[in-house]
């Protein structure tokens, strides 16, 4: 909803801007997770609502009372179908903002200016590959449950079903809902955001699939903080 | 319409400069940030007359007995709260640029050259005595913006308190502050809206807003003019303050920005007593009304229900507002002026802007 009151306030160095609910909780799981993130990036986790919001999100931190203080806004989304056009996209939205520099290509750090921190863009599963954060949450999920991947399959290819002309990001959240309802009784309609804050979260951010991401956070606190 | 604002030893502001002024300009911040003392500081550089500075701080709550003789210490205890840091030896300086690139300014001061002497009355048994008292009046040195300079004083005399009469020095403003209430002045102004045919247009809007609202008129059954209201669940006709005492501050912004065509209008709280349904319609009113009249609008808001309805308004005319957040540190204010749009990205956001 426009306007609801969530009293976010900005209170560190960094600022990470996921698209949706899912990213923000979990990066949130996993700085919290991980020693080395949580020693090292202590950041203020945004939600756009949207991979089109990131402009006003980008725009409306400048107006928050720890803008001055910020060293480094990252840019988290989903890869989509194409990387390339996703990446350009959000560069027209940064640009849009108006006062911040554009990075060249993913995780490039652009540096920052009198009234602007640096800014960079993180691409998930990664820079090259098309898809989402479900594909990392996928590969997590078949890491612990290797029977499921082959059950799933099956399901998405029997009868009509032809998961394989789908867009790539689309297939990668089939699988994922398709797992989550496979391996939850409680639960078989989680989301992926709350997947994440269950006490007992079916993802676990640990595993070695998200360590690619981890580094790059924490590469990417540790530059900005220099 | 002003550009930017520089004010110097006033009140907690020691150093402070506002620039990207726009025609609506919203200012939020904690309470005792300097939101009031923001828009106390513009009606006096605006006005620069000792007795706009004198009604500021009878506003205040100070009670101020014009008719006493005063002591030195009497007539500094009045000012002492309009310097920073309560420094007397302090000047306070105002500077305003227009959009037109004018520039005029106030300073203010207490001019030792002109010390009155004055015997006085003792204050023990009301004797007149043969105390000798020696008062240092406070100037009002101003240069309007075609370079004109003049000198207005604030003095005393055998009689109490004087004030030197001038002139506006840059525009007319109206400061409407949080605890206003209806008075004779607004009742005037509708009135002569209502000779020039104006009022439709109020009367269009608060009967859009307030559907047991028929008409209104002026009407002086004991000899002092109230805005009345024509109901449709009444036979006789009400004071507005009767009806709803948001509803006459509803009336009375718009009477005020009609009747201030090219001047400024200070708004403090502007939420208060306000239905929160009327919020859309009100931001609608202030700025078609800022735009037609050519007024300038200052506001101050402690309301995110209040600020949340201006979003479609503020990424609509981009240009039209500017957000002023203001903070205070160890007596200390600062402000800082950010766009419209980045304000409404920020409200849309959830992102707190009320330092």
């Amino acid at each position: 909803m426009p306007g609801e009151y969530k009293n976010i306030e900005i209170n560190e160095e960094v600022v990470l801007i996921g698209e949706g609910l899912a990213d923000e909780n979990f990066f949130k799981k996993l700085i919290a997770r991980r020693p080395v993130l949580t020693e090292s990036c202590g950041a203020n986790i945004l939600n756009a609502e949207g991979v089109t919001k990131i402009a006003t999100t980008l725009k409306g931190i400048s107006r928050a009372k720890g803008f001055r203080n910020v060293k480094g806004v990252l840019i988290a989304a989903d890869s989509g179908s194409d990387p390339t056009k996703t990446f350009d996209d959000i560069c027209k939205q940064i640009k849009s903002a108006t006062g911040y520099n554009i990075p060249a290509k993913p995780l490039e750090i652009a540096p920052k200016t009198d009234d602007y921190p640096a800014v960079a863009v993180m691409l998930l599963p990664d820079e090259n590959t098309p898809g989402g954060l479900e594909a990392l949450c996928v590969e997590e999920i078949i890491q612990k449950y290797p029977w499921v991947e082959d059950c799933v399959e099956t399901f998405l290819s029997c009868g009509e079903i032809d998961i394989t002309t789908w867009p790539v990001e689309k297939q990668g959240k089939a699988r994922f809902h398709s797992m989550v309802a496979a391996l939850n009784r409680d639960d078989p309609s989680r989301s992926l955001s709350k997947s994440f804050k269950d006490p007992n979260p079916i993802i676990d951010v640990s595993a070695s699939c998200f360590d690619k991401v981890a580094e790059q956070l924490k590469d990417f606190c540790c530059a900005v903080r220099k | 319409m002003i550009e930017s604002i520089e004010i110097n030893g006033y009140k907690c502001f020691e150093e402070l400069k506002l620039s990207g002024l726009r025609p609506v300009n919203v200012l939020v911040g904690r309470n005792a940030a300097g939101k009031t003392a923001l828009l106390e500081a513009i009606r006096l550089a605006l006005g620069a007359t000792p007795t706009i500075a004198f009604n500021l701080l009878a506003g205040r709550g100070g009670y101020f007995p014009l008719q006493t003789l005063q002591t030195p210490e009497q007539f500094a205890v009045i000012w002492i709260p309009m310097f920073f840091d309560f420094d007397m030896k302090r000047q306070i300086n105002f500077k305003i640029t227009d959009t037109s690139t004018q520039t005029a300014s106030l300073k203010l001061f207490f001019d030792t050259q002109k010390a009155i002497t004055l015997s006085g009355i003792d204050s023990q048994d009301k004797s007149v005595s043969s105390l000798v008292t020696l008062i240092t009046p406070l100037a009002f040195e101003r240069v309007s913006g075609n370079g004109k300079s003049d000198v207005l004083y604030a003095s005393v005399n055998q009689h109490g308190i004087v004030f030197d009469q001038g002139l506006e020095l840059i525009t007319s403003s109206v400061f409407f502050p949080s605890n206003w209430q209806s008075d004779a002045q607004v009742a005037g102004q509708f009135s002569q809206l209502s000779i020039a045919k104006e009022t439709v247009d109020i009367i269009e809007i608060v009967r859009s807003q307030f559907p047991e609202i028929d008409e209104l008129s002026i009407e002086a059954p004991m000899g002092r003019p109230n805005i009345y209201a024509t109901t449709k669940h009444n036979s006789y006709k009400l004071p507005v303050s009767s009806i709803s005492s948001g509803i006459l501050k509803f009336i009375s912004i718009m009477t005020v920005i009609n009747s201030n065509k090219n001047g400024v209008v200070l708004i403090d709280e502007i939420e208060n007593g306000i239905y929160y349904k009327i919020f859309p319609a009100l931001w609608e009113t202030l700025h078609s009304l800022a735009l037609k009249c050519n007024t300038q609008i200052f506001l101050s808001t402690h309301s995110w229900e209040f600020l949340s309805a201006s979003t479609p308004l503020l990424n609509e005319f981009k240009d039209d507002f500017s957000l002023i957040q203001l903070s205070q540190e160890e007596g200390t204010a600062s402000a800082a002026v950010g766009r419209g749009e980045d304000a409404a990205a920020a409200i849309e956001s959830g992102i707190e802007v009320r330092w």
